[in-house]
C-alpha cells in the first residue's frame, strides 16, 4: 500500500515455516513452482520444534484418517537416503499399553476396527508386550501392539524439507509476518510488516495462527491446545519403539477430562527419552505447569519404573492447531480458489505433513479436488469474505 | 571475520560435543537466533541445558551477523534449573512401587 515497500512474485507463498509450510514448499518446489515461504520467527519455531517424533498409524481412526496416515509414512519412506539419515527417520513398532481390564476391552475392539481398515495391529499379552519393551511395568494387563510404525527427529524433518526447498530453488523469508491476504488480479496478495507478495496461490500453514489469516472461517475451527513434553538425559536405549498409554486415544478424541495427561514414551537417536504429552486449552499460553510435569511423571512412572531414577533435564510445551472434528483443513477455500489452507493438524502435523503437502501440490498444480471432508467447506461461513486477515 | 577466537574445532557446547566450526556452519546455514542453532546443532540441549555454553553461542552468532548480543540472549526458561529424577517430579504418586494414577 505505501509506496516504496517491496513487491515479491512468486507462484506459491507459503504462510508458516513450520513442517507442514515446509513439506508444502518441497512438495511444490519438486513440481516446479516458484515458492516463497513467509516465517514470522524461524523455521520449526513453533509447535513442529515443540514436539515428539511419532509417525503413528495405530491411533488413526480408520478410513480417510488411518487413509491419509499410511500415505503420508509411505511418502516418508519414498524420500531420499538423505532425508532418513539426516531427519533420524527409522522403522520402528508401537504398542498401546492397557492398564486395566476395560483399558484392554477396549484396545482389542479397536485392533479388530483397524484391523479391518488394513493397519497392521493386533492385541497381545502383556509378556508378549515385554518382549517387545522390556521396561514396561507389572501394571499393565496388555497392549495392542503394531509392527509398521517410524520414528523421527521432528525438526530435523522440518528443516530436511525446507533445505531441500531452498535446494529446489524456493526462497525462506524469516522473520517475517503476514498480516493479510487479500485478493488479486493475479491471483493474492500478502501483506507482510514492510512487503507485499503477490502470487497465484497463498497456502496458509500458520498452525494455530492460522484463523488469523483466513477470517473466512468459522470459530473455533482451529483452536490451540498446549501440549507438554518431559525430556530425560541420555540414556543406554530403554524405549524401543513407541510406547502410548491406551488412554491416548480417548484424550486425542476428547473423550476424556481436558486437564489430565496421556502418555506418549519415545527414545531420540541421542539417547533421551521424551515423555509426552498433554493437551489443554488455555489460548496461545505455551508455559509448562508443576501440575502437567507431575501428570506427565507419574504415568512416565507407573509404565515404566526404570524411569523414576532417570533425570529430566528439559520441559517444554508448544501450542497444537486443534479441530472440533479432529482432522485437519486442507484444501481451498471455497470462496477463493487462490487461498489454500494447510493447517489444523493437532499432534499429527508430523505423520501427515507429506501427505498434506501431496494434496496441496495437486490441487495447485493440476487442480485436483479434495474430499471435502479434509477442506475448509466444513467450516466456513456463507458470506462474502473476499478479503481476510488482521 | 572474527581472527581473535580460537578455532572451528574447540568444543564450545561439552554437554553435546558441538564445535565453534558447527556453530559457525549453522549460522552460515540461516540459523540467526539461539533456537535455530539449537535446532541445528542440538548445542544447549545437553544435561547442563547451555547454561555454559549460550553465552559462548550468542556472542559467536553476534559476531557472524552484527545482531546484538544481548537481543539473542533468551527471554524465557524452561524449567528445571538442572536435572531433576522423573520420581522428584511425579509427587506422591511416583514415590512408591506402587505408582500411583
Amino acid at each position: 500500500m505505501t509506496a516504496g515497500h517491496s513487491t515479491t512474485r512468486a507462484d506459491v507463498v507459503v504462510i508458516g515455516g513450520g513442517i507442514i509450510g515446509c513439506a508444502c514448499a518441497y512438495y511444490l518446489a519438486r513440481r516446479g513452482h516458484r515458492v516463497v515461504v513467509l516465517e514470522r520467527e524461524g523455521v520449526a519455531a513453533g509447535a513442529s520444534g515443540g514436539c515428539d517424533g511419532h509417525l503413528a498409524v495405530q491411533t488413526k481412526a480408520p478410513g480417510l484418517s488411518s487413509e491419509l496416515a499410511l500415505e503420508s509414512v509411505s511418502l516418508y519412506r519414498s524420500l531420499p537416503p538423505a532425508f532418513h539419515t539426516q531427519a533420524e527417520f527409522r522403522d520402528c513398532t508401537s504398542l498401546l499399553v492397557a492398564q486395566t481390564d476395560a483399558e484392554m476391552r477396549a484396545v482389542h475392539k479397536l485392533a479388530d476396527t483397524r484391523r479391518n481398515a488394513g493397519i497392521q495391529v493386533r492385541a497381545i499379552s502383556a509378556d508378549e508386550a515385554r518382549r517387545v519393551e522390556p521396561e514396561l511395568g507389572p501394571r499393565m494387563v496388555g497392549a495392542t501392539v503394531c509392527p509398521t510404525e517410524a520414528q523421527a527427529n521432528p525438526w530435523r524433518i522440518t528443516h530436511w524439507f525446507a533445505h531441500s526447498a531452498l535446494d529446489l530453488g524456493a526462497r525462506i523469508a524469516c522473520g517475517v509476518k503476514a498480516h493479510v491476504v487479500e485478493p488479486h488480479s493475479d491471483g493474492v496478495c500478502i501483506r507482510a510488516d514492510d512487503a507485499r507478495f503477490i502470487a497465484r496461490f497463498a497456502v496458509i500453514a500458520a498452525g494455530a495462527w492460522s484463523p488469523f489469516l483466513c477470517r473466512g472461517l468459522r470459530e473455533p475451527c482451529i483452536n490451540p491446545r498446549r501440549g507438554e513434553i518431559l525430556v530425560t538425559e541420555r540414556l543406554p536405549r530403554m524405549v524401543n519403539g513407541l510406547v502410548l498409554s491406551a488412554g491416548y486415544l480417548a484424550k486425542k478424541l476428547g473423550h476424556s477430562d481436558a486437564q489430565t495427561a496421556t502418555l506418549a514414551l519415545e527414545q531420540s537417536r541421542s539417547g533421551n527419552v521424551l515423555i509426552g504429552g498433554t493437551r489443554e486449552f488455555v489460548g496461545f499460553r505455551s508455559d509448562v505447569t508443576p501440575a502437567g510435569t507431575e501428570a506427565l511423571a507419574r504415568q512416565a512412572v507407573a509404565t515404566m519404573p526404570r524411569l523414576a531414577r532417570t533425570h529430566v533435564i528439559r520441559t517444554f510445551a508448544a501450542l497444537r492447531p486443534h479441530t472440533p472434528d479432529g482432522r485437519p483443513i486442507v484444501g481451498p477455500d471455497p470462496g477463493r480458489p487462490s487461498v489454500v489452507m494447510a493447517s489444523g493438524h493437532e499432534g499429527d502435523g508430523i505423520t501427515l505433513a507429506p501427505v498434506t503437502a501431496r494434496i496441496v501440490a495437486d490441487y495447485i498444480t493440476d487442480g485436483l479436488p479434495v474430499a471435502p471432508q479434509l477442506g475448509p467447506g466444513r467450516f466456513t461461513v456463507a458470506t462474502d469474505h473476499s478479503t481476510c486477515g488482521e | 571475520m572474527t581472527p581473535s577466537l580460537p578455532d572451528d574445532d574447540v568444543l564450545v557446547c561439552r554437554c553435546q560435543e558441538v564445535t565453534r566450526g558447527q556453530i559457525r556452519c549453522a549460522v552460515h546455514n540461516g540459523a540467526r537466533t539461539l533456537r535455530d542453532v539449537k535446532l541445528h546443532t542440538q548445542a544447549m540441549m545437553g544435561l547442563c541445558q547451555g547454561r555454559t555454553c549460550t553465552r559462548h553461542i550468542a556472542r559467536e552468532i553476534s559476531a557472524l551477523t552484527s545482531v546484538d548480543e544481548a537481543q539473542l540472549l533468551p527471554r524465557t526458561a524452561r524449567p528445571p534449573v538442572r536435572p531433576v529424577p522423573v520420581q522428584a517430579l511425579a509427587g506422591e504418586g511416583g514415590a512408591t512401587s506402587d505408582g500411583g494414577a
